[in-house]
């Protein structure tokens, strides 16, 4: 049995209202919330941390490839994936794939990742995906978009919901897309577009998928649509022949439209609560469309998914204008202040500072940061180990620093005590500055940090358990 | 450990510029007024110094990391000048290069010069140079020493009101001295309500950023009655180094400076103190934050850890106190130009020990501390000076 045996997933934890994008431009517009990156997050630190949560939950860290999907990686040339093989702790002979072009990215991962199952080359396989969707300023795209990230892991042990079918089919059609240079994705939303791309696309695969397996539309527990505007997947699902109550919900008034993340991260929710024997029917367009036929198993008894999408969204911060939002989308775009950094010291310093791993003293057992050629508890040489640290810890001390240059002031320093020892000075994120307590737990995150004049740099942050 | 050194050394001189904005004066200007001032001082002719240490974290723009921004600054070519830096604790070490190599009979005497041009500098209270790009992106200096004080406060139950009374104090003190950067006193209402730089600190929690320099020349305590009668003698001196990343020892606690507590140690054992607080007359320590003064009385041995605080609420620390702390007006209201600071502060207490510190001068001291801690709590320099 070939299937979903983990699944993550981040959003962001600021959102704008939807009304301040009227209020900027003086229109009308949706009701509801769009996910909203903050100036330490792009599209591989989105799908870092749903990976993070991911392996988390699966507890395996036995991962024979890792892709990658999506339409905003923030290198042209660059592996996205590679960088997170190494940020996940993976061994070197894991296989790394990135995926883009398409909305339809993570579910061309997703079947790529099943041949290679079905073949036998792979066992366990990581697919993370992230998206920061930029809008034209103005437009309604904007207002409309998501960021997100999610992941899910394929194999054929302990499987949560069994991949049943997959079908494809391809479509050149002109409705969104991005020039290589382009900063903000352009489109032709119409009503045109909306039946000839996204319904017929997915109507002809969905339709096609269900008859190869015969199953009635009745028999689906849940239908998986992303939807681009809120509203087209209902029409979508309609057309297909499912009733409201099997339709998921989209999340479009808390999320908006999350672009490749959206598939796994919708599929999350409806795990959360299947039963097993339940139908899932899940369809991602872009650029034609893919489907996928998956039917949960007793796994989802015994491995019961730890959070909900609803509490995860319940928790955020408001943006409290349009211009916050732009200035945490671009700050790093007009801030280039680190100094470049060599690839010398970058590949030396790689497991302390992107793998996280620190020092064991066999003969005191103190756990150290960073690695270290002498303990710095008992001055031993001889029986060091290098370690990974583990993800968790506490505050044990913080400030609130408004001296330090930032584009969201003041900066919270942290010195924290990583559970099972280690302590890293680390940039908290994603809090309220005045809820910050010594001895608080949190959750050790990895986040763009200081922009190079051509690199991006990313580090460890930590953020509050959420 | 080796010998001790108490009572071999002499200080014959000192010279201080006012602190402050110095907007008119360079580094060589400001470099060359305190040296000047400690040359007249000591009665002494600049030919007569045999060797010279600099202390400067930031040397004069253009002149590298080396000794030459003294030995152009004052002209002083052909001599053995080195250039000391050492965190916060620079000034103070630099004085005690001095002192050991005069003790050690190389030399007959030494000139010690601290100076400082920050004004001139983006960035205050920035770290810009000699940090890691990831472990230190998000550390400034206040946000490296308010991760001590907010530990401290969590463990002792220390509030921001007593903070302000250390500011409030050296603001006093500083107000009596024309030559502190901050002449003006504060209330504990102003401390407690400025705008807030690295939680616990507000802005008068801080010391400013200042420039400055000042000098002392010591010699041989054989030979200092040929240069002044009234001269000061070096009792002790301790320098201890722990770790600069103290934000990654598991086993650092946070309450206070084990620099600090080992390099006293050190001093107070060469000048033979057994009871720090009833020995010592006087002390000029390293309060570049109001948190660091109260943990310093603990590190230098005034009073036990933890309780600090009872020092600055029963007023023992002011000028009519039992043990009167920074009577300057403190790196809090003189400013801290951070090689320049140490050695102000043997400026300081070689005023006080003369009697000559006018409206700031404590009653008839005999036994005076010089104390800088510098980095994160990573290096500390203590010097013990005293009545021949």
């Amino acid at each position: 049995m070939i299937g979903i045996t983990g699944c993550g997933y981040h959003v962001p934890f600021c959102r704008l209202e939807r009304t301040h994008f009227g209020q900027a431009w003086n229109r009308r517009v949706g009701k509801g919330e769009r996910s909203a990156i903050y100036f330490d997050e792009d599209a591989l630190t989105l799908g870092f941390e749903a990976a993070q949560r991911c392996l988390e939950y699966t507890g395996n860290k036995k991962i024979d490839a890792l892709f990658f999907a999506s339409t905003s990686a923030p290198f042209w040339q660059r592996s996205t994936a590679s960088f997170l093989a190494a940020a996940c702790d993976l061994s070197a002979a894991c296989e790394t794939s990135d995926f883009g072009g398409s909305l339809r990215s993570a579910t061309a991962a997703l079947r790529a990742g099943v041949d290679a199952l079905n073949s036998r080359r792979l066992s366990t396989l990581l697919i993370s995906v992230g998206e920061v969707r930029d809008g034209q300023p103005g437009e309604t795209e904007e207002e409309w978009f998501g960021d997100a990230g999610s992941a899910v892991t394929l194999g054929r042990e302990n499987v949560l919901a069994e991949i049943m079918g997959l079908a494809t089919h391809s479509s050149d059609f002109w409705d969104e897309w991005r020039r290589d240079g382009d900063d903000f994705i352009r489109t032709q939303a119409s009503r045109f577009s909306t039946e000839r791309g996204y319904q017929k696309n997915l109507v002809a695969v969905g339709k096609a998928l269900l008859e190869k397996h015969g199953v009635q539309a009745p028999q689906v527990a849940k239908v998986i649509l992303p939807s681009p505007d809120g509203r087209a997947h209902s029409a979508t699902a309609k057309k297909l022949g499912f009733q409201e109550a099997q339709l998921l919900d989209p999340c479009f008034g808390e999320i908006g439209a999350p672009g490749s993340a959206a598939p796994f991260l919708l599929l999350a929710a409806a795990l959360e609560g299947a039963n097993p024997g339940d139908l899932l029917l899940l369809l991602n367009y872009g650029d034609g469309a893919d489907g996928v036929l998956l039917r949960v198993t007793e796994e989802i008894r015994k491995r019961p998914l730890p959070s909900s999408l609803s509490d995860h969204l319940s928790e955020k911060r408001l943006y409290s204008s349009y211009q916050i939002f732009q200035k945490m989308r671009s700050y790093y775009k007009h801030h280039q202040e680190a100094a470049e950094l060599s690839n010398v010291l970058l590949e030396k310093e790689e497991s302390q500072n992107i793998r996280l791993h620190g020092t064991l003293c066999i003969r005191c057992g103190t756990r150290q940061y960073p690695i270290t050629q002498v303990c710095g508890a008992c001055q031993n040489r001889d029986s060091l180990h290098e370690i990974p640290l583990e993800h968790t810890g506490q505050i044990f001390t913080f400030t609130r620093d408004h001296l330090y240059v930032a584009p969201d002031s003041p900066t919270i320093m942290s010195v924290v005590d990583v559970d099972q020892g280690g302590r890293l000075y680390l940039q908290m994120t994603d809090v309220d500055p005045e809820d910050v307590r010594v001895e608080d737990p949190v959750v050790l995150t990895l986040r763009r940090r200081k922009e190079g004049p051509t690199m991006h740099n990313y580090y460890w942050k930590c953020r509050p358990v959420r | 450990m080796g010998t001790s050194l108490k009572d071999q050394v002499a200080v014959i001189g000192v010279g201080c510029i006012k602190f402050g904005d110095n907007f008119d004066q360079g580094y060589e200007d400001m470099a060359v007024e305190a040296a000047y001032a400690a040359f007249h001082d000591a009665r002494i002719a600049p030919e007569e110094i045999d060797a010279a240490w600099l202390g400067t974290y930031s040397p004069a723009q253009g002149h590298g990391k080396a000794a030459v921004s003294l030995g152009d600054a004052l002209r002083l070519y052909n001599k053995p000048i080195s250039r000391v830096e050492n965190f916060c604790a620079t000034g103070t070490d630099a004085f005690r290069h001095a002192v050991l190599a005069v003790a050690s009979g190389m030399y007959d005497t030494a000139l010690v010069l601290g100076v400082e041009k920050y004004k001139d500098r983006p960035g205050r209270g920035l770290a810009r140079e000699g940090v890691h790009p990831y472990y230190h992106d998000g550390s400034t200096a206040p946000g490296l020493f308010a991760l001590a004080a907010t530990r401290y406060m969590h463990e002792f139950g220390l509030t921001r009101e007593t903070l302000a009374k250390v500011a409030v104090k050296n603001h006093r003190n500083g107000a009596l001295n024309a030559k502190a950067h901050l002449q003006k006193e504060v209330t504990p209402e102003a401390v407690l309500t400025a705008p807030i730089v690295a939680y616990p600190f507000g802005l008068y929690d801080c010391c400013p950023t200042t420039d400055g320099a000042a000098a002392a020349v010591v010699c041989r305590a054989d030979l200092a009655k040929k240069y002044r009668a009234d001269h000061i003698l070096v009792k002790g001196v301790g320098l201890s180094v722990t770790s600069g990343r103290p934000f990654m020892d598991p086993n650092f606690d946070y309450l206070g400076f084990r620099a600090t507590q080992n390099a006293s140690a050190q001093a107070y054992a060469m000048a033979g103190i057994t009871d720090p607080l009833k020995e010592i007359d006087v002390a000029e320590v390293h309060d570049c934050f109001t948190w660091t003064e109260i943990s310093n009385y603990e590190d230098l041995g005034f009073i036990q850890k933890g309780e600090g605080a009872k020092l600055i609420e029963e007023g023992r620390t002011a000028l009519d106190g039992d043990i009167p702390v920074n009577p300057s007006g403190g790196l809090k209201s003189f400013g801290h130009p951070i090689g320049a600071s140490g050695v102000r502060m043997v400026y300081e207490i070689v005023t006080q020990l003369r009697g000559e510190a006018g409206s700031r001068q404590v009653p008839d001291p005999k036994l005076g501390l010089v104390h800088n801690v510098g980095g994160p709590g990573a290096v500390s320099c203590v010097a013990v000076l005293g009545q021949p």
